[in-house]
């Protein structure tokens, strides 16, 4: 009975014209998205690799320098573009991607994509992410917003409850017809991307990074659409008329992708406001000064510094120290700076967090934004993963902090051998259990509003009467 | 083959259908008469369990509906004042569609049979329904029941808006159903095809059976007194 309508519901669906036009244009949509991912991806890493390697070169290669105006010469730490931007760049746009090493200065990540960008890109980067969280479901709600209230309209509903065929029967028929086209373009989307993966990914990195992610991914993506489809299908049976079906997924859809989420985002700004970078100057400014635990002035600090080291060498005077005092004085205060720096960066990811948390809780709202929140975290997209970069890339400057001071206790100049023992910064994004585990909560919302289509669908067939 | 047993049907504070009473044996077709809202269509609804009734009992070849329905469904057929079909789909289509539905895996020849049968010409019977006549769909719902082998028919106003042809070739082929034996209940507003149709005739005012009349012992005239007076009554 189920296979029947669904053939009967297909042969409906493909000698209906305004989904044929639907089905070309969102056919269209998608091939442009993957050509936009591609083209980015090709770009950005493009750039990156090369960046990476010439400001490395040139740092290695500054020739006779005091060790410390050579460690401030500097070089970027650049963010590899994720393996999958490709599909979904997340937030990338809007983090950055290099940051920049030198002594006492904690980097802060530069070249945002969004600041070269036009007016254009506010309405969102046509990427693979974009097409399957905002066009895809509109698409799903065009196709199944009159696959049962024409049932009503045409009353045909009769004929067909008058048959053998049960509700739960027609109600799956439906379904899987209405899922048929919208997995087709699944399956468009998994066949294309992963020819673009293969021919951009050396096999051992697709092996062993892409393909767990990516698999990951289309398991989100194929929940996503069938939860969707559900949905659709089960408010057009029960509201029985097309222009309501349409009128009530449209604005779930409209709500979903566009207010919920801006509302949620600036109510998260209100309840925990962020801090300005004037106040994160000045706080950590002022403890800088004093410390993290207010132990003093810094030229006090000094002065005791001082009076250790000549303490430990058992000498009475600086000039008569083994070592020189600057760069021990530096690296103390690297130390001491860094603990302010710290803690600092800590209270602002703590307070991002609290406002991600509020945002991805509205998710239990609309879960174009859980699955949005899940396609960043799986993708290594999001925000977390950028504070892991940020964070190794402030522990390599501190790294290389350490090797030039110890260098310029003993050394006045460093050549180029000494620079090329600096290591060359290297970021890959964590592996698939850190993402999952990562994901945990929008995989949670997820399966939340799975359980919620699902009860939606039971209800709506029970109500399956003339 | 058909009975009802007080029969009930009330929405809300209104009482569609009071205490029917009646019973359809095999061959014969039972015309309903009765003005708009006199729940005819409501005594179909019950026994093709699409609604259920508030009290009494439906049964179909000895079986409850409410508790049965999806063995009285592989029973019967109906066909409403309008066949609506598929659009888009030809009427070969909508049939093959509603045999599998009712069951049966049919060749695409037998189903031609069945569509000729109804009175569907064989040219006709390829072409999308969105071409179709009000006539050549209602044949289409015809070749739908003879394709379910139903032993019920339940037919809704099913001549309203027909010529006279093809409202005469319809009655013809439910004469033919019920002289292989299978019962009819018909609501209608057309007292001329009660009579010529109907086995036995009943005139319904506000939800109760007011007369149950053997076809052949009621005359045309004698139908459209009674009929007009039930309806006199109550304006």
């Amino acid at each position: 009975m189920t296979g029947l309508i669904l053939k009967k519901e297909l042969k409906e669906l493909f000698r209906t014209s305004k989904v044929m036009w639907m089905l070309g244009g969102i056919i269209v949509l998608m091939a442009l998205a993957l050509y936009n991912g591609t083209s980015y991806y090709q770009t950005h890493s493009h750039l990156i690799r090369e960046s990476q390697q010439v400001t490395y070169q040139q740092f290695i290669s500054q020739g006779d320098k005091n060790p410390h105006l050579g460690a401030h010469f500097g070089f970027y730490a650049y963010k590899p573009t994720a393996d999958m931007a490709m599909i979904e760049n997340g937030i990338e746009d809007y983090t950055g991607n290099s940051f920049y090493l030198e002594p006492h200065k904690r980097g802060v990540v530069r070249f945002k994509e969004i600041s070269d960008a036009t007016g254009l890109r506010s309405f969102g980067f046509l990427n693979i992410g974009f097409f399957t969280e905002f066009i895809l479901p509109l698409f799903i709600f065009l196709i199944c917003h009159n696959i049962f209230s024409k049932e009503w309209e045409n009353g045909t509903i009769k004929m067909l409850l008058s048959s053998k065929a049960n509700p739960r029967q027609i109600f799956m028929g439906k379904l899987f017809a209405c899922l048929s086209l919208v997995m087709g373009i699944v399956v468009l989307i998994a066949a294309a991307s992963f020819i673009l993966f293969i021919s951009e990914t050396e096999t051992v990195g697709f092996i062993s990074r892409v393909l767990p992610a990516y698999a990951c991914y289309l398991a989100g993506l194929i929940l996503f659409s069938t939860m969707m489809t559900t949905i659709g299908v089960s408010v057009s049976l029960l509201t029985r008329t097309a222009n309501l079906s349409l009128i009530i997924l449209s604005g779930f859809w409209l709500i979903g992708v566009f207010l919920l989420p801006r509302l949620a985002g600036e109510l998260s700004k209100n309840i925990h406001p962020s801090t300005t970078s004037l106040e994160f100057e000045n706080n950590t400014f002022n403890e800088k000064q004093y410390g993290v635990g207010d132990e003093g002035h810094k030229d006090v600090r000094r002065e005791a510094l001082l009076q250790r080291t000549m303490a430990q060498y058992q000498v009475k005077r600086i000039e008569d120290l083994p070592v020189f005092f600057i760069p021990i004085t530096i690296e103390f205060f690297e130390d001491s700076d860094g603990q302010v720096m710290d803690r600092a960066y800590q209270a602002v990811d703590d307070n991002e967090a609290k406002q991600d948390r509020l945002v991805l809780n509205s998710a239990w709202l609309t879960p174009f934004l859980a699955f949005r929140d899940f396609s960043m975290r799986i993708t290594a997209t999001d925000m977390k993963t950028h504070n892991d970069f940020a964070s190794k890339a402030e522990a390599h400057r501190r790294k290389i902090g350490v090797i030039v001071d110890d260098f310029y206790q003993k050394n006045t100049v460093a050549g180029n051998a000494f620079w090329k023992t600096v290591p060359q910064f290297s970021y890959t994004a964590p592996g698939i259990g850190w993402r999952i585990s990562n994901a945990t909560d929008s995989i949670f919302i997820l399966l939340g509003w799975t359980v919620f289509a699902t009860g939606l669908m039971v209800y709506a067939y029970r109500k399956m009467t003339v | 083959m058909l009975k009802a047993e007080n029969l009930t049907k009330k929405f809300g504070n209104h009482t569609a259908l009071d205490q029917l009473n009646l019973e359809i044996k095999k061959g014969e077709v039972f015309c309903l008469l009765g003005s708009n809202g006199a729940g005819k269509s409501t005594t179909i609804n019950i026994f093709l369990g699409f609604i259920p009734a508030s009290s009494g009992h439906a049964f179909i070849d000895g079986q409850e509906v409410t508790l049965n329905n999806h063995a009285t469904r592989d029973l019967v057929a109906y066909i409403p004042e309008v066949v609506n079909l598929y659009a888009t789909l030809s009427g070969m289509e909508n049939l093959e569609f509603f045999s599998g539905l009712s069951g049966y895996n049919y060749s695409k020849e037998e189903l031609s049979h069945f569509m000729e049968t109804a009175g569907l010409q064989r040219s006709a019977i390829h072409k999308r329904v969105s071409s179709y006549s009000k006539g050549m769909r209602q044949k289409v719902g015809i070749a739908i029941a003879l394709v379910k082998k139903a032993k019920a028919l339940f037919l809704d106003e099913p001549t309203s808006g027909l010529d006279p042809h093809a409202s005469s070739e319809f009655s013809q082929i439910i004469m033919n159903l019920s002289e292989q034996g299978v019962s009819t209940l018909m609501a209608t507003h057309d007292l001329l095809m009660a009579k010529n149709l109907g086995t036995r005739i009943g005139i319904m005012h506000q939800g109760a059976l007011k007369h149950n009349l053997l076809s052949d012992e009621v005359s045309h005239a004698d139908l459209t007194r009674l009929y007009i007076d039930i309806v006199k009554q109550h304006i």
